[in-house]
């Protein structure tokens, strides 16, 4: 007889059917995502890729024009699209993941947790490799210069995860529950261009709206980005705690609305 | 062994709360085979899945004392964009079964021959009946819960079904819900008719059919 089915469990059993569900989903990610002829993994690796390396190509040529103001363009760039990218691309791509599995529900262990939990880590660590790789790239190739605090960048790398996860999960749960989940994480997505703090230094922000903008935990994370590679050539500023307490309140207050919806409503779109 | 302690199931309507299943308790021991009779809409289905544990019931508890398997049932369980072994592999992590076997298993008990390596997509019922039946037969369940499949076999697989069930596996429980007694009466030592929320169960499968008969005969339904 097997012990797999999940009756009266200990809490080491569940969290080995958990883990099992787990892997046993992303690997079904892959394989929906991007077919089964070996390309899986390197699609959600390559597209964003290739996009960033297209924008670091145009970057670094316009950096010519810009060099005797002394601003360093590339690296602003590649931070400024990479976190845009990670946080861009895997909520894009939470539409409508449980519908898609909807199936997979049948099976008292898996939930729409499960689902999107797996969709979500599948996509934003194929961001999150693409931009690593992008930025050993960028080192390697074009920097003149190494990244001022390694530890500053590690860490708002990891806030970004942290960010984009809960970020997807909220899409996904809206997608898969309500009718207007069809739109919204798109916009949510779009929002981000701004969110992100692509486009500008908070230094350039007049100093009454600074605290404003620093309200918005992303443009926290790209600082920091920023400070990490390169350090005081611009003022920074970013708070460390922010970020980092708007992701823990976001993370539980997602997990506990989905624990909600997913006891008390059935997924958007499926009878029954 | 499955008790159920007086569930109850309301479904949300634009008029207001509708009962489902109205305080329904019974236990199921190793070994029996419980069929369940009711019309179209009788909540047959929604007290399969909260017996699986896929769905909650308003009110009152469920013990499973063994392992239960998935509700067998034409569209649940699978995805179709997979083909039917990348399911199966699926399966086997989920419920932690060594792939190898079950997919010599699977493959001589559906006999889906090369549509194995097809998205699911674009089997007929009967190949998705078939493929259903045999994923779940690989894993070991106490018991298992059946939700209209058998239905759409042919009579060759129908025959298969009935030896795996009762010659190989006739220690296991099995809940099996349908429209027609046709298939459980063949299948069952106890049936059960579920009607407007109320559930009866009769230990004589032939009372519980002469039962069902009048129920239909009360809306007017014949076969």
């Amino acid at each position: 007889m097997t012990q797999t089915t999940g009756y009266q469990t200990t809490i080491a059993e569940s969290w080995r059917i958990q883990c099992r569900v787990l892997s046993a989903l992303v690997r079904r990610e892959f394989i929906a995502s991007y077919g089964r002829r070996g390309l899986g993994f390197s699609m959600v690796f390559m597209e964003p890729l290739f996009i960033m390396g297209c924008v670091m190509v145009i970057a670094s040529m316009t950096r010519f024009h810009m060099q005797s103001t002394g601003f360093p363009v590339v690296p602003f760039v590649v931070t400024g699209w990479g976190v845009l990218w990670v946080c861009r691309y895997p909520i894009m791509h939470m539409v409508g993941v449980v519908l898609a599995s909807a199936s997979f529900l049948y099976h008292r262990n898996i939930t729409v947790m499960d689902i999107l939990i797996s969709r979500a880590v599948v996509n934003v660590f194929g961001c999150v490799f693409s931009f690593i790789a992008i930025f050993f790239l960028y080192q390697f190739c074009f920097a003149t210069f190494y990244p001022y605090d390694p530890l500053y960048l590690i860490l708002s790398v990891f806030l970004l995860i942290w960010y984009t996860l809960g970020l997807c999960i909220f899409s996904g749960v809206i997608s898969a529950y309500y009718a207007i989940g069809s739109r919204l994480p798109i916009l949510i997505a779009v929002l981000h261009i701004g969110l992100s703090g692509f486009f500008f230094m908070v230094d350039w922000v007049p100093i009454q709206f600074r605290s404003a903008v620093l309200m918005i935990p992303l443009i926290n994370v790209t600082e920091m980005m920023r400070y990490g590679v390169f350090g005081n050539l611009v003022p920074c500023y970013f708070s460390v705690v922010y970020p980092f307490s708007f992701n823990l309140a976001m993370t539980f207050l997602t997990f506990f609305w989905c624990q909600r919806l997913m006891h008390s409503r059935t997924v958007h779109g499926i009878a029954g | 062994m499955v008790s159920l302690d007086k569930i109850t199931k309301y479904y949300p309507t634009r008029h207001g709360p509708r009962l489902i299943l109205d305080n329904i308790s019974f236990t199921l021991s190793p070994g029996d085979k419980l069929g369940i009779l009711g019309c179209n809409g009788a909540g047959k289905s929604t007290l399969v899945r909260i017996i699986g544990g896929i769905e909650r019931p308003t009110s009152g508890s469920i013990r499973r004392e063994m392992s239960v398997s998935w509700p067998l049932a034409l569209q649940g369980g699978f995805v179709g964009s997979l083909t039917g072994l990348d399911n199966l592999r699926f399966v086997c992590r989920v419920y932690n079964v060594p792939y190898e076997r079950a997919e010599l298993r699977v493959a001589s008990f559906s006999e889906l021959g090369e549509y194995l390596r097809e998205p699911v997509s674009t089997y007929s019922a009967g190949m998705r009946a078939r493929l259903a039946f045999a994923i779940s037969m690989a894993v070991d369940f106490d018991c298992y819960l059946i939700d209209e499949v058998s239905a759409v076999g042919d009579r060759r697989f129908n025959e298969k079904c009935k030896k795996e069930l009762f010659d190989k596996k006739n220690d296991r429980s099995l809940i099996m819900v349908s429209h027609f007694y046709g298939v459980i009466n063949e299948y069952c030592n106890r049936v059960a008719v579920l009607d407007q929320g109320r559930f009866l169960v009769f230990d004589e499968p032939a009372e519980a059919i002469k039962y069902y008969d009048w129920v239909l005969a009360q809306k007017n339904i014949t076969f």
